[in-house]
């Protein structure tokens, strides 16, 4: 038997707020993450947390949030932590992380890197600040693939519930290029953590789910599969909208994105009686 | 459903070449000395298990006809391919992926830029796993997976799933990871680094040698190896992932998150633990990883003597490449039935207590291998692997 995967919930932060499980109404400007000053407050959530890199910090205060909202839903049983997965899509990495270590080195010796900065130079490090914090269990891994790298994490996410080798999965795109007030990578001039839960769909919820999911690489190709070079701000975003859209109203929607180095990736999300 | 490893290229302290890899691991020789490519002046090491110059990694990439690449890591990427590609041709396909695990991928790209007052531009992490597509044509999913230590098994994983789901035919995968002063020096401020080489699970070790490398492996569906004529080196069965949430340094002490993602591959594949005859271990030589690697292998084999064995002494930690490193060197000797002994390894520790393969290489019938990984933030990775003959 097939696993219909679906979109339990989301949570978008960008630098011109943050959405739960709401229709993003606006996409902001060139720049950091909006200030979240209602979020939640890492000690209460993280009382664990030793220095931890603000990227760390936005991702432990998003995800509480999303897995908070997804477990408040009525109707079906809380999420068991044991078994959900995080494969979150990212071009940028670590490379705030990275420019920090590098700028310390420059300024104090190559024998006086930053330990604690060190650590988050690793892509993931931010990522098991989520399960010390929100007691995850499952597999971790970012997955890049160009600047749709969180779209492409959805499809794997729902080929992973599909196939019964996950429960549930965090995924989306986490892209953090900011240290302070510079930047530390050219490719993307937006920050962005965007959030979504796929999990197996229960039959009577009005959870969208994810029809369909391809992806590939066609570098020479890409015309005929390209609508523009897709950022991942505008993808999520317009993702989370028609999540909102599907939840209410029977329909489907296609969601093409690819980025200029030949990346791309194809979901379709649909109303749960849609046929 | 089972996936087969029908070639394998490496590049590794070694030099060129599964050949130079495996005799030297089965004779336990180490390849970690001086570091020559930087100054390791006024750190706690100076020592490395480094790869053939960059000259050379693109004379070996030569037949891929692509232009040399701009970054180590690529040029190691390329360079393990050239060997695992030898013999066949390419035409373009969506249904062959190409899957990279690596931490840093591209790294030096940014620092370059950043000396230089600018900002990259470049997707850093996916570069390696571009050029590898681009030489071979792919059109399928071109992925690259960082999961800390675990990177490149967890891209074995993916490979494993996309064959699995019947999204691909075949799979190029592999993992890359180039010795940069940035993460050397990274170590040293974590006070991980050994003064002597790394000699995992022994009695006197002092913590870890860094290496550089690359792995590729081609990976395809039984049907899609048998119509073809290729014979299996090793089946991948199963594949399973953990996280301890305990530390982003130190792994779980009792071994549960590891002991999870054993169980987890062995569950995909449809067998216990009694059925496992060798365990590779990731066996870093840290106090930290090895006894937890101790105790996890007792509670996972219910205290049965199955055979350790750990690379790392011999080719260094190469980090997100040592995941595909480790399951290179499992296939290799899986098939040959040999088990390749612990290098530097020379009175195990009583704490760490394992049954490691000691001296020299010995022969082994063992039909079922379990290799595993275990990163930063807690991240456990587990494949197991059968010598095909097993189930002929």
């Amino acid at each position: 038997m097939t696993i219909q995967p679906a979109l339990s919930s989301f949570a978008v932060w960008t630098s011109a707020g943050v959405w739960i499980n709401a229709a993003p109404t606006a996409e902001g400007g060139v720049g950091s993450l909006h200030p979240w000053s209602e979020g939640p407050v890492l000690s209460a959530i993280h009382p664990r947390a030793r220095l931890p890199h603000a990227l760390a910090v936005a991702l432990v205060q998003l995800a509480h949030a999303l897995l908070s909202a997804r477990d408040t839903v009525g109707g079906v049983p809380i999420l068991n932590r044991e078994e959900v997965n995080l494969l979150l899509g990212t071009v940028t990495g670590s490379i705030a992380a990275d420019f920090e270590f590098w700028s310390g080195v420059q300024k104090r010796g190559a024998a006086f890197g930053s330990p604690s900065t060190f650590v988050y130079t690793l892509p993931t490090a931010a990522l098991a600040e989520i399960a010390l914090a929100l007691g995850i269990r499952g597999s971790l891994a970012t997955i890049t693939a160009g600047t749709i790298s969180g779209l492409v994490s959805i499809a794997r996410s729902a080929s992973r519930v599909a196939s019964g080798r996950a429960r549930a999965c965090i995924c989306g795109g986490v892209e953090f290029a900011r240290v302070g007030d510079r930047r530390s990578g050219a490719l993307l001039e937006q920050d962005v953590i965007a959030l979504f839960l796929v999990e197996a769909h229960p039959g009577f919820m009005h959870w969208p789910t994810i029809r369909d999911w391809q992806s590939g690489f066609a570098p020479e190709d890409g015309a005929s599969h390209r609508v523009s070079d897709s950022l991942p701000l505008s993808t999520l975003s317009a993702l989370a909208s028609a999540a909102v859209r599907l939840g209410s109203s029977s329909g489907a929607e296609d969601f093409f994105a690819s980025s200029s180095d030949g990346h791309w990736a194809k979901i379709t999300l649909a109303s749960p009686q849609h046929r | 459903m089972p996936a087969a490893i029908t070639a394998i290229g490496a590049v590794s302290g070694h030099g060129m070449g599964c050949g130079r890899l495996l005799r030297a691991v089965l004779e336990g020789r180490s390849a970690i000395r001086k570091v020559t490519r930087f100054s390791c002046q006024d750190l706690c090491s100076s020592i490395a298990a480094e790869a053939p110059s960059d000259a050379e990694l693109v004379d070996a990439a030569a037949d891929l006809c692509q232009p040399p690449a701009s970054d180590r890591s690529s040029r190691l990427l390329l360079a393990a391919a050239s060997e695992a590609l030898q013999g066949r041709s390419w035409s373009a396909s969506r249904r062959r992926a190409v899957l990279v695990g690596t931490t840093k991928g591209a790294l030096e790209l940014a620092t370059d830029r950043w000396a230089l007052g600018e900002m990259p531009g470049e997707d850093i992490l996916g570069v390696p796993a571009r050029s590898v597509a681009l030489a071979t044509r792919t059109l399928g999913p071109v992925l690259t997976l960082s999961a800390a230590c675990a990177s490149s098994a967890v891209a074995i994983g993916e490979a494993l799933a996309l064959i699995e789901e019947g999204l691909c035919d075949e799979a190029i995968v592999g993992g890359t990871e180039a010795l940069h002063p940035f993460v050397y020096r990274g170590f040293h401020a974590l006070k991980a680094l050994s003064a002597s080489p790394a000699a995992p699970f022994d009695a006197g070790r002092c913590g870890l040698s860094l290496g550089e490398g690359a792995v590729v492996l081609v990976m395809e569906a039984l049907e899609h190896a048998e119509g073809a004529q290729r014979a299996p080196i090793a089946i991948v069965e199963g594949f399973g992932s953990s996280t301890d949430g305990f530390d982003q340094l130190a792994p779980e002490p009792t071994g549960a998150g590891l002991v999870r993602a054993c169980r987890r591959a062995m569950e995909r594949a449809g067998v216990d633990a009694t059925a496992v005859d060798r365990y590779h271990a990731h066996g870093t030589a840290t106090v930290h990883n090895d006894r937890m690697e101790a105790t996890a292998h007792t509670t996972l084999f219910s205290g049965r003597p199955v055979p350790v064995c750990a690379v790392k002494g011999s080719v260094g930690h190469t980090l997100g490449a040592s995941g595909a490193l480790d399951v290179a060197v499992c296939a290799l000797t899986l098939q040959r039935q040999v088990l390749p002994p612990v290098a530097n390894l020379r009175e195990v520790d009583s704490l760490a207590h394992v049954p490691a393969v000691i001296g020299g290489a010995r022969s082994d019938r063992g039909r079922l291998a379990l290799t595993v990984s275990a990163g930063f933030g807690g991240i456990n990775a587990a494949l197991l692997l059968r010598n095909p003959k097993a189930i002929q």
